[in-house]
């Protein structure tokens, strides 16, 4: 089993932060997991993202090649994922015409933010999720800046169209934001997470 | 040739002989070179203060100045052109216990080595400097150096030297050395004492020796060795009467004796190991 | 059932070094190394350690070698301008038998390069970098465990040899965060060598009179009666200065020699699908990887290919490549610079076969479909 993720979104939204929980929680539950991040202009403004290959056995290539799950935070980072220019944008498609994401898988999860993000993407080309993420993470948490464990919350949740249980368990992220974040800020991260899944599961029952 | 005289009788006299590798003798220093005075200053006030072999560390560049230490019966190291403080500086904060001397040149230390000087004093780290300061590159053959000074003839300033000299002790006091001092070949038992107190001194300490390159400096200015070691004594005067004099008299006359001494600066391996004796909890 | 846990590499580097008994680390800042320098920063002062930054490259290097001469086990960590910079006192090191570890974390050169995005192109520099002859060990990891495991393999074969050694990382790998299986890091679950120290009495003490290994037990700095000199210069056993050309000839014989006898045991290799390949990737670090990826995708399509991945790229794996040589159809090097390692694997294979080459250097990694797509064409025949 090879299981690529990719956290994107603009910078200052914590991609990077998610990916290596993520990857930390996949350790957690005795998965193998490789984390890398583009590092460079992208780290002030613009796109930035964090990518996580998980495995059942040593990984290889530790790079992502062939997405099966996205988590896209903003508008900018969703077209940056588009090949060519989203249908949004593009004066000469009609209603039929659908976005494509570059290296993603045909089957792949795509979680995104219902508010932030217009997404145009064919629901039977890809396992769309959108979810409320960044109003949450506002308006339940009292802190925007969490919107990132949020999503993992859902993500966390949204396996399960992949797989027959999540692909990670709720402890293992649980113990993971406990290795990864300031310890003044690990319970309001544990919450962000919680609430990240039950959004997710409410995305579920609608999907 | 007669019986040679034994050691111990020879060290029963000269004490400080028990500091020397004789059996590497005679060293590569030119006749009249006045390396040979600072390495005797050096190893006389290590006898005074009373510090064995075993308690020493000396570290060099390349250069003339730079082969004192394989003359020296202690810890020595002959290292790298320029980078002998960051060698001693490793040494030192690693074995702190270890007195150690570094001798270098003006080339060394102030040309090639300058950034590792300034840093070095910067630190306050207890490290004692003797700068054999000769004015040229002898080593090499007599190229012009950082200190040569203005108008003076080397290989490399045929047509005589238009660079400004560095000015040793106020660099070294500027960066944050603690310990400044300035002797010459010519006066050596005032020289004993200024590096003795360099040793005694906690931190950085720089002692600057004006020294004679006989041979390359010597030929090239048309100098003798009498006329150098002449020019050192009528050159030089003690420190407090040179701030006695008046301005104009100042003009040509350069300072001998401690220039700068604080003892209130923290010495660097000192403030390093007792941070780590609060992080590591205690002993 | 493995012990997991993530690890950063540049991260695992530096704490690796503290279990193998790296007491001092002197660097100076550049990327993509930093963060090693970092993290000594943090855990040497609590391990009774000295960590300190110096003002330059070279001034680190130099801190590096008077704390192993003091008997502590030190290290420095670079990046390709700094590795340059570091080569003058890299070969003091060599010649005075100096153990230390020098970490390069190799990014896009030359010069100022591609500060962070990842290279190989100081495979040949680790080596033959410092004027004059020379030879060290020069390990090259290919994941954050390896990075682990080489880095204390580093310190054991720089204390065991008296010599430098050369611990090749690139971007990739030091930025990379990855699952660690930390069970073999335990207390007592690995090795740990020590330098040897003088059996003889002080009066009969010669600082660089070798062993039987090649080797001179030189006593640390500060040994009651145990005094010496160490030089840059050719020495004696003594260590004072000679010119004596038989002297001199033998003291670079044996500084090589020392580090070549070890090198069947030095020597470590990963093998996949090799038994009966028909094509050999050689190559190592993360383009191994890829590489390791591409000889799958390879089989998939009918391909009979295999990776040998060099971990101790110097002393060179000289038998083990002809021998795959002799095995095998074609090689491929693949390698992120403009050729360097396949000059090596040329002279080893003897041209038992062609030996083919992927290059690039402009800061992006080889991906597995781009070794496939060579592979593939020379499977056709073709170049």
């Amino acid at each position: 089993m090879r299981y690529e993720v990719r956290v994107i979104g603009s910078a200052g939204q914590g991609s990077i932060l998610a990916a290596v929980v993520l990857a930390t929680a996949a350790a957690e539950e005795g998965l193998w997991a490789t984390q890398t991040a583009t590092y460079g202009a992208a780290m002030r403004s613009g796109v930035s993202l964090g990518d996580v290959v998980i495995s059942d056995q040593p990984i290889d290539f530790p790079k992502t090649t062939n997405l099966d799950a996205v988590i896209i935070q903003s508008q900018e980072a969703y077209d940056d994922m588009v090949k060519g220019k989203p249908v949004r944008l593009d004066p000469e498609c009609g209603e039929q015409d659908a976005d494509v994401l570059v290296n993603v898988k045909p089957g792949a999860l795509v979680i995104v933010d219902e508010d932030l993000v217009q997404c145009d993407l064919d629901c039977n080309m890809y396992r769309i999720v959108e979810a409320p993420i960044a109003r949450t993470a506002a308006e339940v948490l009292g802190r925007r800046q969490v919107m990132n464990i949020v999503a993992l919350g859902v993500f966390q949740v949204a396996t399960t169209l992949q797989f027959d249980k999540p692909l990670i368990s709720e402890e293992s992220f649980l113990k993971a934001i406990e290795k990864s974040v300031p310890s003044r800020f690990i319970d309001l991260n544990k919450n962000a997470f919680l609430e990240g899944v039950k959004i997710g599961q409410q995305a579920l029952q609608k999907a | 040739m007669g019986t040679p005289i034994p050691m111990e009788k020879i060290i029963e006299k000269k004490p400080y002989f028990k500091y020397l590798r004789l059996d590497k003798m005679p060293t590569i220093w030119c006749p009249g070179c006045g390396i040979g005075q600072a390495f005797r200053a050096a190893c006389m006030a290590l006898d005074e203060l009373g510090i064995s072999n075993d308690q020493v560390a000396m570290v060099s560049g390349i250069g003339c100045s730079s082969r004192t230490p394989g003359y020296f019966d202690g810890f020595t190291l002959h290292t790298t052109h320029g980078r002998a403080l960051t060698f001693a500086t490793g040494l030192k904060l690693s074995k702190p216990e270890l007195t150690t001397l570094v001798f270098t040149g003006d080339g060394d230390a102030l040309a090639i080595g300058g950034n590792h000087f300034i840093h070095a004093a910067r630190r306050n780290i207890d490290l004692t400097v003797v700068l054999i300061n000769n004015w040229i590159y002898g080593m090499t053959g007599g190229q012009v150096s950082p200190t040569t000074p203005e108008g003076a003839y080397a290989t490399t300033t045929p047509y005589g030297n238009y660079e400004p000299q560095f000015d040793i002790a106020r660099v070294a006091i500027a960066a944050g050395a603690t310990y400044v001092a300035r002797g010459t070949a010519y006066h050596a038992m005032e020289l004993k004492k200024l590096i003795m107190d360099g040793i005694k001194h906690k931190g950085f300490a720089l002692i600057e020796v004006l020294s004679p390159c006989t041979i390359v400096y010597g030929r090239k200015n048309r100098m003798s060795i009498e006329e150098m070691y002449f020019w050192f004594k009528e050159n030089t005067i003690p420190v407090k009467a040179w701030e006695k004099l008046p301005e104009e008299k100042r003009a040509g006359k350069i300072p001998r004796g401690v220039l700068y001494h604080d003892d209130s600066r923290p010495e660097y391996c000192e403030v390093y190991w007792n941070k780590v004796k609060q992080l590591s909890g205690g002993e | 059932m493995a012990k997991l846990e993530l690890k950063y590499g540049n991260h695992a580097c530096a704490e690796a070094a503290i279990l193998a008994g790296c007491r001092f680390y002197a660097g100076y800042p550049i990327t993509p190394s930093s963060e090693i320098a970092e993290k000594m920063a943090e855990l040497l002062p609590k391990k009774r350690g000295v960590f300190i930054q110096m003002e330059d490259e070279i001034a680190a290097m130099g801190a590096v070698v008077g704390a192993s001469f003091a008997g502590l086990k030190s290290m420095t960590a670079t990046s390709g301008p700094g590795f340059s910079l570091k080569q003058e006192n890299l070969g003091y090191a060599f010649m005075v038998e100096a153990p230390c570890v020098v970490v390069n974390v190799q990014r896009g050169g030359p010069s100022t390069g591609l500060p962070t995005q990842p290279g190989q192109q100081e495979i040949m520099q680790s080596l033959w970098g410092t004027h004059g002859d020379k030879l060290i060990p020069v390990f090259y990891p290919g994941n954050v465990q390896e990075i682990m495991e080489e880095t204390i393999r580093a310190f054991n074969w720089a204390e065991r040899l008296r010599t430098p050694v050369v611990l090749l990382l690139d971007e990739v790998l030091g930025h990379m965060r990855e699952t660690v299986d930390v069970e073999q890091f335990e207390e007592g679950k690995f090795e740990v060598w020590n330098r040897k120290m003088p059996d003889v009495p002080p009066e009969e003490y010669l600082p660089y009179r070798p062993g039987e290994d090649d080797v001179p037990a030189i006593a640390p700095y500060g040994t009651p009666g145990y005094r010496g000199h160490a030089t840059g210069l050719h020495h004696d056993y003594t260590g004072f200065p000679t010119t004596n050309p038989e002297m001199c000839q033998e003291l670079i014989e044996r500084l090589i020699r020392k580090v070549q006898r070890k090198q069947p045991e030095m020597e470590k290799n990963e093998f996949y699908k090799m038994d009966d390949a028909e094509i050999a990737i050689i190559t190592f670090g993360t383009t191994a990887r890829a590489a390791k990826t591409a000889v799958d995708l390879a089989r998939e399509k009918g391909i009979k290919a295999g990776l040998m991945r060099v971990v101790t790229v110097w002393p060179s794996p000289e038998k083990t490549i002809e021998d795959v040589a002799k095995g095998v159809e074609a090689i491929l090097v693949p390698e992120l610079n403009m050729g360097q390692y396949v000059l090596e694997v040329e002279r080893c294979s003897r041209g038992a076969c062609p030996v083919y080459r992927l290059n690039r250097a402009n800061g992006k990694i080889i991906y597995p479909n781009e070794i496939l797509e060579k592979v593939e064409e020379i499977a056709r025949g073709g170049k």
